[in-house]
């Protein structure tokens, strides 16, 4: 998994709201590919020291889809260092030119990368899936004047969310059951191998349909229409650190864009 | 050959981390042609139990022996295993998956070394004991059943390798009462001819009907383990555990704590009648 699992503790960042965390994303992100000073790379780094601080997550936790990523880095680095075309380049062979600026750029687009990733991943790490479904339906609202059904597009990620333990519990249960048969699933060949998952993926299927199935019954049978314009039990106000905290990231938008 | 646990101990890691103990210091033997009832809470460790038997999962302490050998060690033919204990899950009519009822019950036999004639004749004689025409359900698709139906199918499937011991867990469950006393009559059948059949039920009067040995579980921990006449009649204890030793004899014994002497080790209800009906004729004869 490349972004991080909903890890449930109490911080600032865990109790902003989803809604304003997705847009201070968007802002920074902006601040982050703006950036070109070295101040303004260290004043990044500087915002993002702060916010794992405040989000009380490890360390290991946010850098983890860094250090499983770092042959992609090395790529993308010597992407940028080898082809990059400059007027004065330290030397040049056929169509590869190593420049300064090369270099430059290379670790620019690492340290942007890098950047985008950690905080992504602390938005899904301190984010319930639940929460996210919510602001994502939330943020996307102006979409249905193009007709485009977001709530129920909302409802449909809710609910895959919502059913992934359950098909995890369920899968592990056919497979103890196939077993118990006599099925193999670590046969060495590729054919057979994949031959040995359909006991295990057929059942699962069935019954994933057959889950659906009873599930729209049931909300059906609890008045839900897709159709009808469905209201929140209690709406959400932002608090002052919402907006304070949007607002930051707005300003830091900004100054990085002008600097 | 039994099954043997010695003093086996399992725990499941939970979302956090830590280690919730399902089962503890668990010694048991089940021995060949036995007619086993395991009785217990949910939550108290039976479906933990056998899988354990069954090798699907592997004990923290202790050692599970099948034939005398340690089915946990790295060099023990699992195969064999699977032949010998058949397990059958609860709601066994989710694992169907073939595209036909023939294929399906022939899957447990697909890694033995038997030619195509003999799988076939082992394929007919298992759903022919389920109750079904082996020419007319042969070809037909195991999902188009009915739900009966199916678990009859999935049943047949853990009987076609012809296992000594045979493991239920929660068979009866959902079961209507003609359905559950056609399937408990073949389990009785396949017992009498010398297989081993263990059963995790709720239903006490299944048991107290059919098994003769019954295994009391109570939060991970083995409670009672006896012939089914002395724990059933104990009924004082059972009560203790939330538990109950079937109708019949919960009635009979009811009718004693209410001044009407009458044994209360009927298991049926025929039983049950035939005591009551003797015991209010002997009053009819000392009234005249």
């Amino acid at each position: 998994m490349l972004i991080g699992k909903f890890v449930p503790i109490n911080s600032i960042i865990h109790r902003l709201d989803a809604r304003m965390k997705i847009v201070s994303l968007i802002f920074l992100l902006v601040a982050v590919i703006s950036t070109s000073t070295v101040y303004g790379y260290a004043a990044i780094i500087m915002v993002l020291t702060v916010i794992i601080w405040l989000s009380k997550l490890s360390l290991f936790a946010v850098l983890s889809p860094i250090r499983r990523l770092w042959l992609f880095f090395i790529v993308i680095f010597f992407m940028n260092a080898f082809f990059f075309s400059s007027d004065n380049p330290l030397f040049s062979w056929w169509i590869i030119s190593f420049s300064g600026e090369g270099i430059r750029q290379g670790i620019k687009v690492v340290f942007n990368v890098c950047v985008v990733m950690i905080l992504g991943n602390v938005l899904t790490l301190s984010t319930s899936p639940i929460d996210m479904t919510n602001a994502l339906s939330s943020l996307l609202t102006p979409l249905k004047l193009l007709r485009v059904p977001v709530e129920d597009v909302a409802m449909i990620i809710n609910i895959a969310i919502q059913f992934v333990p359950t098909i995890l519990e369920e899968s592990n249960m056919i497979r103890k059951a196939q077993t118990a048969r006599g099925a193999h699933f670590e046969s060495r060949k590729l054919r057979e191998k994949a031959l040995s998952f359909l006991p295990l993926l057929i059942p699962i299927f069935i019954s994933s349909f057959r889950r659906a199935d009873e599930l729209s019954l049931a909300m059906e049978a609890r008045g839900y229409r897709n159709a009808k314009r469905r209201t929140k039990k209690a709406g959400v106000p932002f608090r002052v650190l919402d907006v304070t905290a949007v607002a930051a990231c707005f300003v830091i938008c900004i100054i990085q864009i002008y600097i | 050959m039994p099954i043997e646990l010695e003093s086996v101990s399992f725990a499941y890691k939970s979302a956090d981390g830590s280690e919730i103990q399902a089962l503890r210091d668990i010694s048991i033997k089940i021995g060949d042609g036995e007619f086993v009832g395991i009785m217990g809470h949910t939550g108290c460790g039976k479906t933990t139990l056998i899988q354990l038997m069954a090798g699907l999962l592997t004990p923290v302490s202790g050692s599970v022996l099948f034939d005398g050998l340690d089915i946990n060690m790295r060099d023990y033919d699992r195969a064999k295993l699977r032949e010998a204990v058949s397990l059958v899950f609860q709601f066994p009519e989710y694992q169907l998956f073939e595209s036909t009822v023939e294929r399906d019950v022939a899957f447990g036999l697909k890694h033995s070394r038997q030619s195509r004639d003999e799988i076939s004749e082992r394929v007919r004689w298992s759903l022919e004991i389920m109750g079904f025409d082996f020419d007319l359900i042969r070809k037909k698709s195991p999902l188009s059943l009915s739900g009966g139906e199916k678990r009859r199918v999935a049943i047949a499937g853990a009987l076609v390798t012809k296992p000594r011991y045979l493991i239920f867990d929660e068979p009866i469950a959902g079961l209507d009462q003609m359905s559950r006393n056609a399937f408990l009559e073949i389990i009785d059948e396949l017992n009498r001819e010398g297989t081993a059949v263990v059963m995790v039920s709720h239903n006490a009067d299944a048991i107290s009907e059919y098994c003769k040995r019954v295994i009391i579980f109570s939060d991970g921990e083995l409670v009672t383990d006896g012939a089914v006449k002395e724990v059933f009649s104990d009924i004082n204890k059972l009560e203790e555990l939330y538990l109950n030793a079937g109708t019949p004899r919960t009635i009979g014994h009811m009718l004693s704590g209410h001044g009407m002497e009458i044994s209360d080790k009927a298991t049926s209800y025929d039983e049950l009648l035939f005591a009551i009906k003797s015991k209010l004729q002997n009053v009819e004869r000392t009234l005249h």
